[in-house]
């Protein structure tokens, strides 16, 4: 089948003239009965704009550059939530009748989503609310009304995207506060810790070197793992979870990316012209030590907040380096087996 | 896109979700891998959404995927299988201790109805065995069984210790008879003079002696379960009869059960022996030895001895023109008219007598033709032995040299 670019249309095109629209007549005929549009009295121009909007934010899940024939236009299509989509924009557009359908629909189960996700019943109710006044488009920008539901798209359910768009308003939240609050915290514990003696500063921007090319050179998937389980100390069952693999599959794919950076480690370490034995010696460095000269956090991660779930260990790791969590952070690298072992009893 | 924190850097909530979802594409998932890899933010916001969507679905999706939610589920269908299972085994359990339960009585009973054969058929050549229903090699072997071990059936409990110690001194006995003077079988024939009627010590001794007192009895049983009733009735009775109660030589044999009879006498039955009292159901052993005499004692089905202190008796011995009664309390009793006066023999002996019977005298049978050849023997508790011709002297008899 040729190719058959798709064309945005005009926002001024007329309603209901189904020969302006981009998509094929057929296909956009089908999906709007399939999808129930009509319920929310959206019409058909409008239902191919929403999808024409929908497939030129992600060129119909294609590599940017290529041009999706008709084939995977259909096939983008159906991958699409079209039922939540529709309904969100009825929302978004101001429909009462779509509101009281969302709110029966989705209001207790964002509610309990947002206990959940703050851990607290009051703080997630009121989380909840000011999340339903963001919806319905209390808040104005530029004199204009914003509703967060006009930028969903369709990819994922519609209870996914505001249970996602609910952790994000709390972590942005939490992160704020707790950079307001832990600076101040830093300042007071600063003179706590004693400076650590470095005997061997050389070794460690070795050291530092080489696990920063260990770890770039690693499949973004390992090293997704060994963040999730090492920095921000999520169990074998919560990230197996989220993947959609079972924990087993996980340990063993966390084995065997320690395992490779630290071979690729101890080739590093080698090349930069440290012999076999002092490669040996530097990965048994004590992580401590290590934790105060190289902060290897950033080579797992550019971003300079903290997780929140730990926030007391991170502080106190940042603050009293002579803690646990550095250790945890370093021994994967120096010893895989251990530290799998070690975690595994924790849990 | 997020535009709180680190705007342009961080996928949008819908990438995010789509990722959860494993709805993005390969190509835009490394993306968003390559991103979480490096951004605790976006890893956070994922392990928040997934945390929420678990707390509100008990059953995630992601379990019902796995093969081991489908071991499960297909387990929880077979989970309530052991109710019946358990059912059977216990049946089958309970059947396996009955049959183990009824075989072990079965043993029993065929080693007592052995011991009860070896009474009836102590002398074949004059007995006609009765049809035996279950012709195993105990019965066989309990009827080739000497006389002597007759006597450890008459008695129970202690009573029987001691008749066992007195068949040891008379086996000594037996070897210092003279050649040709062997010991003449006793034989089983009720009504015949010459016997012993002992009763049940055991009923004094609270001890069953079921099988031993069925001397001159034969057995007319139809099968196994049917001699086994009488046998428990019969302990049964004896139980009941356990307070020292008078009994009488007259016992029914076949009263306990309609199983045992009493083959009917040979002769007239004295008066004294006609069945006037109520019948007893203590069983009673009898002992008869062979006698030409027509002048006998004779004791059948019904019969009846009436001592004269009312007591009842306990053991009985009959020779040609008089018979010898113990009664319960330790006195002998002496008949000279077949039975029907009794005189009271004073007491001669030491201990307690526990048993009368006959013996035939130490002579050589050539030279006692026409002459009493029968003897009475007197045993107390201690096992010691008293001999007498006529019933009314006893003489000591000593113990044999070992």
């Amino acid at each position: 089948m040729e190719a058959a670019p798709l064309q945005p249309v005009d926002d001024s095109l007329a309603v209901g003239h189904s020969s302006s629209v981009a998509v094929d007549p057929n296909l956009l005929d089908r999906l709007w009965l399939q999808c129930g549009a009509g319920n929310w009295g959206l019409p058909r121009d409008q239902f191919d704009r929403v999808l024409v909007l929908a497939a030129m934010a992600q060129n119909f899940g294609l590599v940017p550059g290529t041009v999706a024939v008709h084939a995977q236009q259909a096939a983008f299509f159906e991958t699409l939530k079209l039922s939540d989509l529709v309904l969100a924009k009825a929302c978004g557009a101001g429909n009462e009748r779509a509101w009281e359908h969302f709110i029966a629909l989705y209001g207790r189960p964002l509610t309990r989503a947002a206990i959940a996700i703050s851990g607290n019943e009051s703080v997630g109710r009121d989380l909840a609310e000011a999340f339903y006044a963001e919806l319905y488009g209390l808040t104005t920008r530029d004199g204009e009304r914003k509703c967060p539901l006009a930028s969903y798209r369709g990819r994922g359910s519609l209870l996914g995207w505001l249970r996602t768009t609910l952790a994000q308003r709390f972590v942005d939240h939490y992160r704020r506060t707790y950079r307001e609050q832990a600076f101040d915290d830093q300042v007071h514990d600063a003179t706590a810790p004693e400076p650590a003696q470095d005997p061997q500063p050389a070794m460690l921007d070795s050291l530092r070197e080489a696990l920063h090319t260990a770890l770039q050179h690693q499949p973004a998937e390992e090293r997704f793992l060994l963040a999730a389980y090492y920095v921000d100390d999520k169990t074998l069952a919560e990230i197996g979870q989220l993947l959609h693999v079972h924990e087993a599959t996980i340990s063993r794919r966390l084995k065997r990316a320690t395992d490779a950076i630290r071979k690729q480690l101890l080739g590093n370490l080698e090349k930069s012209g440290m012999s076999r034995k002092a490669a040996e010696e530097a990965l048994g460095t004590d992580p401590r030590d290590l934790d105060l000269k190289v902060d290897l956090r950033k080579l797992l991660q550019n971003s300079q907040a903290e997780p929140i779930q730990d926030h007391a260990r991170w502080k106190q790791a940042v603050v009293h380096p002579t803690t646990t969590q550095s250790t945890s952070m370093i021994a994967p690298l120096s010893d895989a087996s251990h530290s799998l072992a070690g975690k595994a009893k924790t849990e | 896109m997020n535009s709180t924190l680190q705007p342009g850097t961080h996928p949008d909530a819908e990438s995010l979700t789509a990722f959860a979802e494993q709805s993005l594409p390969a190509a835009e998932r490394d993306n968003v891998l390559t991103h979480m890899a490096t951004c605790s933010r976006c890893r956070e916001v994922v392990f928040l959404a997934r945390k929420a969507a678990e707390s509100d679905q008990p059953a995630p999706s992601v379990a019902t995927s796995m093969p081991k939610a489908q071991r499960t589920s297909w387990f929880s269908n077979w989970r309530w299988a052991w109710i019946p299972a358990a059912a059977i085994a216990g049946l089958v359990g309970v059947a396996v201790v009955q049959h183990f339960r009824h075989a072990a009585t079965e043993t029993q009973m065929t080693a007592k109805l052995s011991q009860t054969d070896a009474l009836q058929n102590a002398e074949p050549a004059k007995i006609s065995p009765p049809p035996q229903p279950t012709p195993n090699s105990e019965l066989k072997q309990a009827q080739k069984s000497k006389p002597s071990e007759l006597r450890e059936d008459a008695l129970a409990g202690r009573d029987k210790n001691v008749a066992r110690q007195f068949d040891k001194k008379r086996a000594v006995e037996q070897k210092e008879l003279p050649v040709g003077a062997a010991e003449p079988p006793i034989t089983l024939v009720p009504g015949v003079a010459g016997g012993s009627i002992h009763g049940m010590m055991a009923a004094r001794a609270k001890v069953s002696s079921v099988g031993g007192p069925m001397a001159a009895n034969q057995f007319q049983q139809q099968d196994m379960s049917a001699q086994q009733n009488a046998l428990q009735q019969a302990q049964n009775v004896q139980r009941q009869n356990a307070a020292n109660s008078p009994v009488t030589a007259s016992s029914t044999f076949g009263a306990a059960s309609g199983s045992v009879t009493v083959q009917p006498p040979s002769a007239q039955m004295p008066a004294a022996l006609a069945p006037q009292a109520p019948p007893s159901t203590a069983p009673v052993t009898l002992d008869s030895t062979e006698s030409s005499s027509a002048n006998v004692v004779r004791l059948s089905k019904g019969a009846k001895i009436s001592l004269p202190n009312g007591a009842g008796v306990l053991s009985m011995a009959s020779a040609p023109n008089r018979a010898i009664a113990l009664d319960t309390a330790g006195a002998l009793f002496l008949s000279e008219d077949g039975g029907k006066h009794w005189q009271p023999i004073p007491t001669q002996w030491t201990g307690r007598p526990v048993l009368v019977r006959t013996r035939p005298l130490r002579t050589q049978p050539s030279a006692l033709a026409g002459v009493q050849t029968m003897r009475f023997e007197l045993v107390n508790d201690k096992l010691q032995t008293w001999v007498s011709i006529d019933g009314k002297l006893w003489t000591a008899q000593p113990l044999p040299l070992h």
